[in-house]
């Protein structure tokens, strides 16, 4: 090589080691050619968004839960199962995050936060077992079951396209379950029952409306002569702590007037009605001896 | 000694807080899903009933309220002892809708359980009932079967063509394939 290719190949190193540049290509760097005469500025500002491929779960199936029943004064357990699956794989899948509720528009959600891994069913579908539970006052109707899931990147699926039936229940507690009056003399008014109130607590989903809290009362007959009797239509009941409520007729289911018990939480104060017995007068012209139902029958107190 | 005691104390809470008992009936009939029948329309439908407060089983007579023309109780007696703790023990009831009944109409069938109760020897022994209340909305027999029977699942229409064109295809190829394997089984 002669002196002056010499010189060539050290000016090219040179240049090519002070001069770097770099481009996507010969075009970029022909499009960028007058920029760098010009000096004009060849980068500006730009944000990117830049999406790593995270697919969120589905929920793809809950099974039928058939139709449901409260538990008189207590919880009703209905346990179901749901599939869940993630394109990324069953992996992604949060297990800890699968939750269900059952809802009702009238009713409170009830919801089970911590639902149960099962299985993996194949590399992407894995089964879920949820119990929800119900209590005794929800009402009845139409509920819809929602299941969700998250992933491990917070992608949430869900489902919400099974529903149940839950049934209606009539139920009661009353107490105590026998009346007595510790001073009644043949010329006795507005004696009140030494046993008021008996309590009588709606124990399932029922609303009792006005005019179906109703109490039978049957005739006392003498306990030493049977043909005299201490008929009942000198009794009554009221819903307050006082005599001159409702009238009692022998034999007759008779609504208590102004009782209602609307299903509720008995333990929170709800759903329950205290009921007052009183006798407003003896009837007259019977002996004195000892009166009861024990030959002529109990008396009822019923809610429907 | 100390076991006598916590004997007393037992006895006193008992005496004191007197023992609570409950039953309780399910219908899968109510004011807003009644049960749909048919003028003529014989039908068998069960209740529950539960025990499920206290600690003792308990017996309840059966009793028709409301409708006896239309209903009866199946089951022998009409008495039910509910050991405790169950929930579902079962009574059968049978409804027989008169044929002349006008369609849209509703009737309304009441159950109601007592309990039966032996005497405590006070003045008044009280007992407790519960009621169900069945409402039934008279319908005509075609109402009701096409309510009672499931959809059976028919093909869209917009399968249909897919289906034809997919038979014509098949009945194409099978006639090329024939004719050709015919083809060569006459060269041979």
């Amino acid at each position: 090589m002669d002196k002056r290719g010499k010189n060539v190949l050290i000016f090219s190193i040179i240049f090519l080691l002070t001069v770097s540049f770099v481009s996507a290509g010969v075009l970029d760097f022909i499009r960028d050619l007058p920029n760098l005469i010009t000096g004009r500025a060849t980068s500006a500002t730009t944000s990117l968004n830049i999406t790593v491929g995270n697919a969120a779960p589905t929920v793809g199936s809950v099974v039928t839960i058939p139709s449901q029943s409260v538990t008189e004064s207590g919880l009703t357990a209905v346990a179901f199962t749901f599939t869940a699956s993630d394109t990324d794989g069953v992996g992604n899948l949060n297990d800890a995050s699968a939750e269900a509720s059952f809802y009702n528009p009238a009713e409170e959600l009830r919801t089970n936060l911590s639902c149960n891994w099962l299985s993996d069913l194949d590399t992407t579908t894995a089964n879920y077992s949820c119990t929800v539970e119900l209590w005794y006052w929800d009402g009845s109707g139409t509920y819809t079951v929602h299941a969700n899931i998250s992933d491990i990147n917070g992608a949430k699926g869900a489902n919400d396209t099974t529903q149940f039936s839950l049934s209606e229940t009539t139920a009661m507690v009353m107490a105590p379950n026998s009346l007595a009056w510790t001073s009644l003399s043949l010329t006795s008014t507005d004696q009140k029952s030494s046993s008021n109130p008996i309590k009588v607590n709606n124990t399932a989903n029922k609303d009792i409306t006005a005019g179906n809290v109703k109490v039978t009362a049957i005739n006392l007959g003498g306990e030493t002569t049977p043909s005299d009797y201490l008929l009942v239509d000198t009794f009554s009941v009221n819903t307050a702590d006082a005599c001159e409520g409702t009238p009692m007729v022998n034999g007759t289911a008779t609504a208590v007037s102004g009782s209602t018990i609307t299903a509720g939480n008995n333990t929170a104060g709800s759903g329950s009605e205290d009921l007052y017995f009183c006798v407003e007068s003896v009837t007259g012209g019977i002996s004195s001896q000892a009166y009861s139902t024990t030959n002529t029958g109990a008396w009822t107190v019923g809610v429907s | 000694m100390l076991n006598k005691k916590r004997w007393v104390l037992l006895l006193s809470l008992f005496l004191v807080f007197p023992l609570v008992y409950g039953f309780g009936v399910n219908s899968p009939y109510w004011e807003t899903n009644p049960l749909i029948m048919y003028p003529g329309q014989e039908k068998e439908i069960q209740l529950t009933l539960q025990n499920m407060v206290g600690d003792k089983d308990m017996t309840l007579s059966a009793e028709i309220t409301e409708g006896k023309e239309f209903a009866s109780i199946l089951d022998a007696g009409n008495k039910y002892t509910i050991p405790f703790g169950i929930k579902d023990f079962p009574v059968n009831i049978k409804i027989k809708i008169p044929e002349g009944v006008k369609i849209g109409d509703t009737k309304e069938l009441e159950l109601t359980f007592t309990e039966v109760v032996s005497d405590s020897g006070q003045m008044v022994q009280m007992s407790g009932s519960v009621g169900t209340k069945i409402p039934i909305l008279i319908k005509s027999p075609e109402e009701v079967i096409s309510e009672e029977t499931p959809e059976i699942q028919t093909p869209s229409i917009s399968l249909i063509p897919i289906i034809v064109i997919v038979l014509i295809i098949l009945v194409i190829l099978i006639i090329y394939f024939g004719k050709v394997k015919k083809g060569k089984n006459s060269k041979k």
